[in-house]
């Protein structure tokens, strides 16, 4: 079927093209078998490797990789991750383009399954980390840990890099870490929080230490530390905590924030949002942090941390955004957009849980958790528990609404036990750059 | 050389095999390697297309003559891309080259988005075949490629 046809074989335009290698007898030159490649999915690549030697060191390459990224920017994957302590389940999600037509099928539902809209991959990293945990997933890598050693995994070629240990010794057999990006400095930093003996422990003193992963050799001592209790959020370089020195068995509300800059590496303290708030989580909004806070009244409330001023006088304060969300609340999601008030570039996507009905009462309030972010800043809002069927619909900054159909997440034997854990959702960019130039290509850059 | 004429001016392109099309010049000139020899020099000229032939000439002109229709809805022109690229892969091959060498954008991304999914799920052996391509891996050497990425080979299609 697929015959030699050699009338066209002088025909690529390219000039760069190497006929020899992709075989002399292909009729596509190598630049246009990129061009194929970087329209895979990783997984596919991953498998290809094995093709020839010139497409193995041209998947593993550093321009092919930048080439992908650069392809991957554009294709839209969504990915669901959730954790215990002896595995990570990640499910992800292609779709052919995120952007202005958002209307493409996330998770095939069985019956109307479009084979061209997605890839759905779901892999179960199995983890050692009994008292340990998972970081915060950025870019499509996350750190997992337990004491002290923890490890740099890449999702899309599940690739796991150990990180180096600390050099000072500590009885502390919990310690704490937390990961983060700056994006200016393109560099990804990991913070860890330790103490001498136990953290619930009277005399317990903390310490912390970072690491720039691909650049430090060892960790880095930090002056000025904190007691954390609480896993981070990074947004824009920054990492946050919301009640960082909340022990897990406090039952008080105490609505304290604190922030540490990446590129400063030093830790501030952030003003309270006002009393009202008692309850909210954490999630970016417009590339600030913002505090969502759940519905009431048919609105969406909405914390967002702002900064005035500049230089000494620079200070940061809550300002609240609320916005009605459409009618349908209770069994949908949607786009949602507070074109009224603020950033009308920034829709956010939101997931409204089926009613709970164990629960909630037939009109009860609903708690909605932001479960992750667009790369456009939308907010990915749901009941937060993974449930089997999820649907979606968006409603974009014009007022539009389309349904997303997300379908039906398979059902594995994992899934079926884990349904009603709390998980979070990632707009999920593929990166097939292995984990030692992806930490370190900055630092050659520059160089 | 009126302003307002509404003549519509014409190309005429020449294939590989001598095959001429007149097509109206809007049309051609989404191709950008044709805009520039127009604008270039062969303006009135026939416009020689050595590395075309007449088979995948006359699937270029259906695409573009969709493009450059702005009344068609994003969606129609989505549907039109979609049965456009149902084909035979090599089809798809001659027309990415032609693509490639016309400057196609559009046509390029969905020629090889088209092959990425038809390669998406395959095996190595089934990609080798397709593309011509002799394994030059030593027994050894793939098998431990294929060892390090043993996940990746789950829920390949069968050949």
């Amino acid at each position: 079927m697929e015959k030699k046809n050699t009338r066209t074989r002088g025909g690529a335009g390219g000039g760069n093209a190497k006929r020899r290698g992709v075989g002399g007898v292909s009729r596509l030159p190598l630049d246009m078998v990129i061009e194929v490649l970087t329209c895979l999915p990783a997984k596919s690549l991953l498998r290809l490797k094995c093709v020839s030697k010139l497409w193995c060191t041209t998947i593993g390459g550093p321009s092919f990789s930048n080439a992908y990224r650069d392809r991957s920017s554009s294709r839209s994957t969504i990915l669901l991750t959730y954790h215990d302590s002896h595995h990570l389940f990640c499910f992800y999600a292609t779709l052919p383009c995120l952007g202005e037509s958002f209307h493409h099928r996330w998770i095939p539902s069985r019956d109307k399954f479009d084979a061209r809209a997605l890839v759905l991959h779901h892999w179960t990293l199995p983890l050692s980390i009994p008292d340990g945990g998972v970081t915060q997933v950025i870019n499509g890598l996350f750190c997992f840990y337990s004491g002290h050693c923890a490890s740099l995994c890449n999702i899309s070629t599940h690739e796991i890099m150990q990180l180096p240990s600390s050099n000072h010794k500590s009885k502390d057999p919990y310690p704490d870490y937390y990961f983060g990006f700056d994006a200016i400095a393109e560099e990804y930093k990991l913070l860890k929080s330790y103490g001498d003996g136990h953290k619930t422990k009277i005399n317990y003193t903390p310490k912390c230490e970072i690491i720039t992963l691909g650049k430090d050799a060892s960790w880095r001592r930090i002056d000025k530390w904190k007691i954390i209790w609480t896993q981070s959020f990074c947004v824009n370089g920054v990492l946050y905590w919301m009640n960082p020195n909340r022990r897990p068995w406090d039952l008080d509300d105490m609505h304290n924030f604190i922030a540490f800059d990446l590129k400063e590496e030093q830790f501030q303290e952030l003003p309270q949002p006002p009393a009202s708030s008692k309850q909210g989580d954490l999630v970016q909004f417009g590339g600030k942090l913002a505090l969502v806070h759940g519905f009431d009244d048919l609105k969406l409330k909405l914390w967002v941390l702002e900064e005035q001023g500049e230089g000494e006088l620079r200070s940061m304060s809550w300002t609240n955004y609320e916005s009605y969300v459409p009618d349908g609340v209770c069994n949908h999601v949607k786009w949602w957009n507070n074109s009224n008030s603020y950033q009308p570039n920034y829709p956010m996507l939101l997931q409204l849980a089926p009613p709970l009905h164990a629960q909630n009462g037939p009109d009860g309030g609903e708690h909605v958790f932001p479960v992750g972010n667009l790369p456009t800043g939308e907010i990915l809002l749901n009941g937060g528990r993974i449930r089997s069927l999820m649907s979606v619909y968006s409603y974009d900054h014009n007022g539009k609404f389309k349904e997303i159909d997300i379908g039906q997440l398979p059902e594995t034997p994992d899934l079926v036990e884990r349904k009603g854990d709390v998980f979070r959702l990632y707009y999920h960019e593929e990166n097939v750059t292995p984990l030692k130039d992806l930490i370190s290509s900055k630092q050659f850059d520059k160089k | 050389m009126a302003t307002t004429t509404t003549e519509t001016k014409m190309l005429t392109l020449c294939t590989s095999d001598k095959q001429q099309f007149q097509i109206e010049e809007t049309i051609a000139l989404q191709a950008v390697t044709i805009r520039n020899m127009v604008e270039d020099e062969c303006a009135s000229n026939v416009i020689p297309l050595p590395n075309v032939n007449s088979k995948i000439m006359i699937q270029i002109i259906e695409y573009l003559k969709k493009h450059v229709d702005s009344s068609v809805s994003k969606e129609d022109m989505e549907k039109f891309d979609s049965a456009f690229v149902e084909k035979k892969l090599s089809e798809i091959f001659d027309i990415i080259l032609a693509a490639n060498y016309l400057n196609i954008k559009n046509l390029l991304d969905i020629c090889c988005q088209r092959v990425a999914d038809v390669m998406k799920n395959k095996s190595p052996e089934w990609v080798r075949r397709t593309f011509n391509i002799v394994n030059d891996f030593t027994a050894e050497e793939e098998a431990k490629i294929r060892k390090e990425h043993e996940w990746a080979f789950e829920g390949v299609d069968e050949d």
